[in-house]
């Protein structure tokens, strides 16, 4: 419960900083932290223009995008290794959960009738079937080096035995990971967040036509998004201070090095996008698929060198 | 009632003769005949759904021995957990089926000869119960012929339609080339048996004794002989041509039922006949059933008649389930028994899986043709505001065959993926790393199904109709409806209780690999509700839902507190100053044409862009863009293998001279070949 | 104590997993300069470990090796390279023969070749540097992978250096390195041949206008 009232409030939070840090290392001031939480408050009060092609489809998916979201944080180690849902689903539940959120963004851009949401939709869905394979395999990578694929137990026992992160094959595992979360939050080198031409956008181009209360709901599951494969990222890959249960103390420590890893990592975002420009959209297989190769790589050598 | 089992059986089988029989006794009221043969055809199915579940439900096994004898045919019959299962799934989609053709074959009355559709349809779904339960070789190549003939007259019942003759041409030669080739597995067997007795109980004892060479051929035909059937590639080319010119109901149980006799053909011989079975033929297995599963899907993605688009997605989700037959069999061949038992299950839970989701896809395709007259997607649209029953039982259909959480497709991937990830404990390193890139590959086609189905959905049914035909449809008579209700609400069931399945299918691995691990794989959570677990995880689909539908409520409530005066103002979409309209949306085939650049190696897509001019080079009249992707299998497999069989005719057909007298020195040549070698 | 040596291990093998996924990159970047900064990275891992298996085993002439090996090929090669790049103003794009996405799969398709072989191997030794031998192999196929399926001249000189790289590795990881004459006598090999490869790619460019050895088909007549 905590978990989800602190993905849901960090979320925006992380996207400011994100916004902030990239702004100041392009030599400006940048918005302010906190704008996108203004953003969303101003949204929320808006009403909604809604296209008269469309139906309920565009009216009923921002709920259940917002709802998928919402439940895969409740799935995800946040601060403790200890998620009281443990039973309710593994790591194959939380991507499939994912695609539920995909799959009715993009039926909603073919709803409004119009050509830019029809071409936003068929990108994002080229970009999410190339980057799923890659996912699928460096995820296994690190369920079976942790004997489960159950998050909470991934998180535990790779936070307890230390010498199992040293394997070179999470080693590989975490790259192939780190550029599939490029590609599915949307960030250079695959999509340009900020863009205002159509033609260019993937994620923004399922987007477009909402508006007032629905846009608020998207907008902040697709932050949502970009948080959480983080913190996937993070528990897994670097578990170091993670509480083991529910002691307040413990609590405070885990929160206070989540906040420090998860800026550092957010910083990384930022200099990988500062660095590099955004490659040709059918070069973006080539990119997801030497994701794939490190991370087939990367459970073949988890099986030769067992 | 167990031992009325056998009973209802008969009875159901009795009950499709006599509709087939009164489906051809009414001359005059096509309506009522139709009407009545199909609801003998329902009644049938729920008298073969009951002696099936008895039959699961208790593990036992049934035998019907029939005192008739027809030189060496016995008729024998032979109902276990296998066949019943089996059984099970035939009669469930045959009975929906049959509700549902109740109103489809509104549109041929009158039109066309609906005696035949409901005298063929029966013998159809009759023929197909009795395959999944021959004990006998030869009763078996007869009613699988039988099958085979009739599906045939099914297909070609719009027989107006050119394309319609060449399909059913092609499907019953290839059925007849895979009969073929099972009559041989057959006669190897049967060899080295010993006896004149052609049993399935004999084949099952001889599988110990053959020599390890019959025993490899005998897999290559059976899986030459039933693959044709299964439509695994490279010998899927009837699937895509067949389904969709046949009527939809028909498809329905085809698609849905018809290519999963095939597997139990495979169960049968690689579980009874040919055990102990090497690892490497497992190997193959897996290996065709990843190749037709990414192959079928690329084709898919393609295409823009929704009835082939159905029709590859089938071919697609045949080869997974191979691929989790090929895991059992792997895993059985290291003994690692519980594994083959996990991945079997898998297998066999996507089999169900699939016959629901695709009749209910067939049944909305059907729904769709009734109501617009056309299967081309690209005309199609707007049509969730015109055909407001069908669209959400579409859409759950898409969803499940994507399988998205919580509905019934999730479940069976997720049990497959459990099993890949089990392969670290098989021996060899090679089999574990072709498994793993197997498993990568059902990601691949995860994802492709899933674009394939928006693409279905979205351009069907959203946005703004394209064509007059979309415009003016309107919703179809409510027999068809409810029936594919019926089916949905199976998805979302089967989706959320999983547990229920498991328990349902352990009977049927118990008895083919002698192991029961239903008690490990089910468990109960803080709501003493079932889950399904397995050595690496727990997974409580029940518990997820309500935690989404708790969520869902919250974000609505409170969403209404803050701003309880919502309001939506509707406007047109922007389409850059102009009015919208239907030529401005997004069409099925630009919707995946990234995918055809990405993997333009597979599809070497032809583009042909015509401009007609008029008066001067100035003016354009028309410019026409014709995009095609080379057929790459007819080209350089079935065309090579056609132009030699032609050939070989060609060159021997100076054999049929045509004279009498040398036909009569043919006959005396053999005569006197024959008393010679006898004679020895 | 045998965790240093497990943590120890492991710091290696990470190592030669980054210069393993270096080469990788080397394939499959499709700009000249990308391929050069790759190959700088990985020699400067393969200094790093190394040094690391010196510090670890305490064999001293490694570190002659080692300190040879940062001057020579982390600094002077790639430097040489940038400059010959520079000055005859080569296209920044990478030919090769085969498309991007056959050539990630022959590369995919050698690495598990070099997994597989060495597997009997490495079953008979303990958990220490596994994954080393394997990833020698591998670079050492990856690079004659690289002189094959290229076009250019330079890309032929990176190949070249590749399989020295991985066949260096092998005989650190596996026994502490070959004894010094050896290594001296390779180190000069290799920074003569990358000199007189460099002056002749400056002269072909001079003579024909392009560095791709398809027209040095030409001379045959």
């Amino acid at each position: 419960m905590l978990q989800m009232l602190i993905i849901l409030g960090f979320s925006p939070l992380v996207k400011g900083f994100i916004n902030k840090i990239e702004a100041r290392l392009q030599c400006r001031r940048g918005a302010s932290i906190f704008q996108p939480y203004y953003n969303l408050a101003k949204l929320l009060r808006k009403d909604a223009v809604v296209s008269e092609t469309s139906s309920w489809i565009f009216r009923a998916t921002p709920y259940v995008v917002f709802t998928s979201i919402l439940i895969i944080s409740l799935l995800v180690p946040v601060l403790s290794a200890q998620v009281p849902l443990n039973f309710t689903g593994d790591v194959i539940l939380i991507v499939y959960l994912f695609a539920l959120a995909r799959f009715f963004l993009v039926l909603t851009s073919l709803d409004t009738g119009s050509a830019f949401g029809g071409m936003g939709g068929s990108r994002e869905m080229m970009v999410s079937a190339m980057a799923e394979p890659a996912m699928m395999l460096s995820l296994f990578t690190v369920a079976l080096t942790s004997d489960s694929t159950n998050l909470s137990n991934i998180t535990n026992t790779l936070a307890h035995n230390s010498i199992l992160l040293l394997n070179p094959s999470l080693f590989l595992a975490f790259m192939a990971f780190a550029i599939v979360l490029i590609a599915e939050t949307g960030r250079i080198p695959v999509d340009n967040p900020f863009t205002h031409l159509e033609l260019t956008m993937i994620h923004e181009g399922m987007m477009l036509e909402f508006s007032g209360r629905y846009l608020a709901l998207v907008e902040w599951a697709s932050s949502m998004k970009l948080l959480l494969l983080m913190t996937i990222l993070v528990n897994i890959f670097t578990p170091w201070g993670i509480a083991g249960g529910l002691s307040v103390c413990g609590l405070l420590i885990a929160c206070a090095l989540y906040v420090v890893k998860i800026g550092f990592f957010a910083f990384l975002i930022v200099v990988v996008e500062m660095s590099f420009a955004k490659i040709r959209l059918f070069r973006i297989p080539n990119l997801l698929g030497t994701a794939f190769i490190l991370s087939l790589l990367a459970i073949i050598s988890l099986y030769v060198v067992r | 009632m167990v031992e009325h089992a056998p009973h209802l059986f008969i009875i159901s089988i009795i009950l499709y003769a006599a509709g087939s029989l009164f489906a051809l006794c009414f001359y005059g009221w096509q309506r009522a005949g139709n009407f009545i043969s199909l609801v003998f055809a329902a009644i049938a199915s729920c008298f073969s759904m009951v002696a099936s579940a008895v039959v699961l439900s208790s593990g036992a096994t049934i035998r019907l021995d029939f005192p008739l004898y027809h030189a060496i045919i016995k008729y024998n019959f032979l109902i276990d957990p296998v066949s019943a299962y089996f059984a099970l799934v035939i009669s469930v989609i045959g009975f929906v089926a049959s509700i549902y053709s109740i109103g489809y074959t509104r549109l041929y009355v009158n039109k066309r000869d609906t005696r035949f559709l409901g005298f063929t349809y029966n013998l159809f779904l009759a023929s197909m119960l009795l395959v999944v339960t021959a004990n006998n070789a030869i009763v078996f190549m007869i009613v699988w012929e039988l099958m085979a003939i009739v599906s045939f007259f099914l297909v070609i019942f719009e027989h107006d339609n050119p394309a319609n003759m060449k399909a059913g041409f092609m499907y019953i030669i290839m059925a007849h080339v895979g009969a073929a080739f099972l009559a041989i597995a057959f006669f190897i067997m049967f060899a080295h048996v010993g006896t004149w007795d052609f049993g399935f109980d004999e084949f099952r004892k001889v599988g110990g004794r053959m020599p390890m060479i019959y025993k490899n051929v005998v897999f290559f035909l059976v899986i030459v002989g039933f693959g044709i059937k299964a439509g695994i590639f490279p010998l899927h080319l009837w699937l895509p041509m067949a389904h969709p010119a046949a009527p939809s109901n028909v498809s329905m149980v085809m698609s849905g039922v018809m290519i999963k006799t095939a597997i139990y053909g495979f169960i049968r011989f690689y579980f009874e006949f040919l055990t102990p079975c090497p690892p490497w033929w497992g190997v193959v297995v897996l290996i065709i059933g990843a190749s037709s599963a990414i192959l079928g899907i690329l084709y898919a993605l393609t295409e823009r008649d929704i009835k082939t688009l159905l029709a590859y997605s089938s071919i697609e989700n045949n080869g997974i389930i191979i691929i989790g037959v090929g895991l059992s069999m792997i895993f059985k061949s290291y003994n690692l028994m519980a594994l083959s038992s996990l991945a079997m299950m898998a297998g066999l839970y996507h089999l169900i899986n699939h016959a629901v989701f695709k009749s209910l896809l067939f049944g909305c395709a059907g729904n769709i043709y009734y109501a617009t007259h056309t299967r081309n997607i690209e005309e199609l649209g707007g049509l969730i505001k015109r055909l407001q029953v069908t669209a959400p039982l579409f859409l759950v259909a898409a969803l499940s065959i994507s399988a998205i959480p919580p509905l019934n497709g999730f479940m069976s991937e997720w049990f497959l993926f459990q099993s890949i990830l089990n392969s670290f404990q098989i021996p060899s390193v090679i089999i574990k790393i072709i498994t793993l890139v197997c498993g990568a590959i059902i990601a691949l086609t995860g994802a492709l199904v899933a674009t394939c189905f928006i693409k279905a959905f979205g351009i069907s049914f959203l946005a703004m109709p394209r064509s007059d035909h979309a415009k003016h449809a309107k919703e179809v008579p409510a027999v068809m409806y409810v029936s594919m209700g019926l089916l949905a609400g199976l998805c979302v069931f089967m989706g959320i209780f999983p547990a229920k399945i498991i328990m349902t299918l352990n009977p049927v691995c118990a008895h083919v690999l002698g192991i029961n691990i239903g008690k490990s794989l089910v468990a109960y959570d803080w709501m003493q509700t079932k889950i399904v677990e397995t050595n690496f995880t727990a997974l409580s689909p029940k518990s997820a839902t309500v935690l989404g539908l708790i969520i869902l409520a919250a974000t609505l409530g409170a969403l209404t507190l803050m701003r309880p005066r919502f309001v939506k103002k509707v406007y047109e979409t922007w389409t850059c100053g102009m009015s919208p309209q239907p030529r401005l949306e997004y069409t099925a085939t630009a919707f995946t044409r990234p995918f055809k650049t990405i993997f333009s190696n597979l599809y070497r897509p032809q583009l042909e862009v015509r401009t007609e001019y008029s008066v001067l080079n100035y003016f354009v009249r028309s410019i026409t863009y014709i995009s095609g992707v080379t057929p790459l299998f007819e080209n350089y497999f079935y065309g090579p293998v056609a132009r030699f069989v032609l050939g070989i005719s060609t060159g021997v057909k100076w054999v049929h001279t045509g004279s009498i007298h040398i036909y009569l020195t043919y006959i005396f040549i053999t005569l006197i070949i024959l008393i010679l070698f006898v004679g020895k | 104590m045998t965790e240093q040596i497990i943590v120890n291990s492991r710091a290696i093998d990470i190592l030669a997993v980054l210069m393993l996924v270096t080469t990788i990159i080397l394939i499959g970047t499709g700009r000249l300069r990308t391929c050069i900064w790759a190959y700088a990275c990985r020699s400067f891992m393969l200094t790093l470990s190394s040094g690391l298996i010196a510090y670890f085993s305490g064999i001293h002439h490694i570190y002659i090796t080692t300190g040879i090996s940062l001057v020579l090929k982390v600094v002077v090669i790639p430097g040489f390279l940038f400059y010959i790049v520079n000055k005859i103003n080569l296209k920044t794009e990478v030919e090769s023969h085969i498309n991007y996405t056959l050539s990630l799969i022959l590369a995919c398709g050698i690495i598990l070749i070099a997994y597989y072989s060495t597997q009997h191997i490495t079953q008979f030794e303990n958990i220490f540097m596994r994954h080393c031998l394997p990833i020698a192999l591998a670079i050492t196929l990856l690079g004659f992978f690289v002189m094959i399926s290229r076009k250019q001249a330079i890309t032929h000189i990176l190949g070249l250096i590749t399989m020295e790289d991985g066949m260096f590795f092998a005989a650190l990881s596996t026994s502490y390195g070959m004894p010094l004459i050896v290594e001296l006598g390779l180190f000069f090999d290799i920074l003569v041949s990358v000199i007189i490869m460099g002056i002749y790619v400056y002269r072909i460019k001079k003579s024909f206008d392009t560095i791709d050895t398809e027209f040095l088909r030409e001379l045959k007549e």
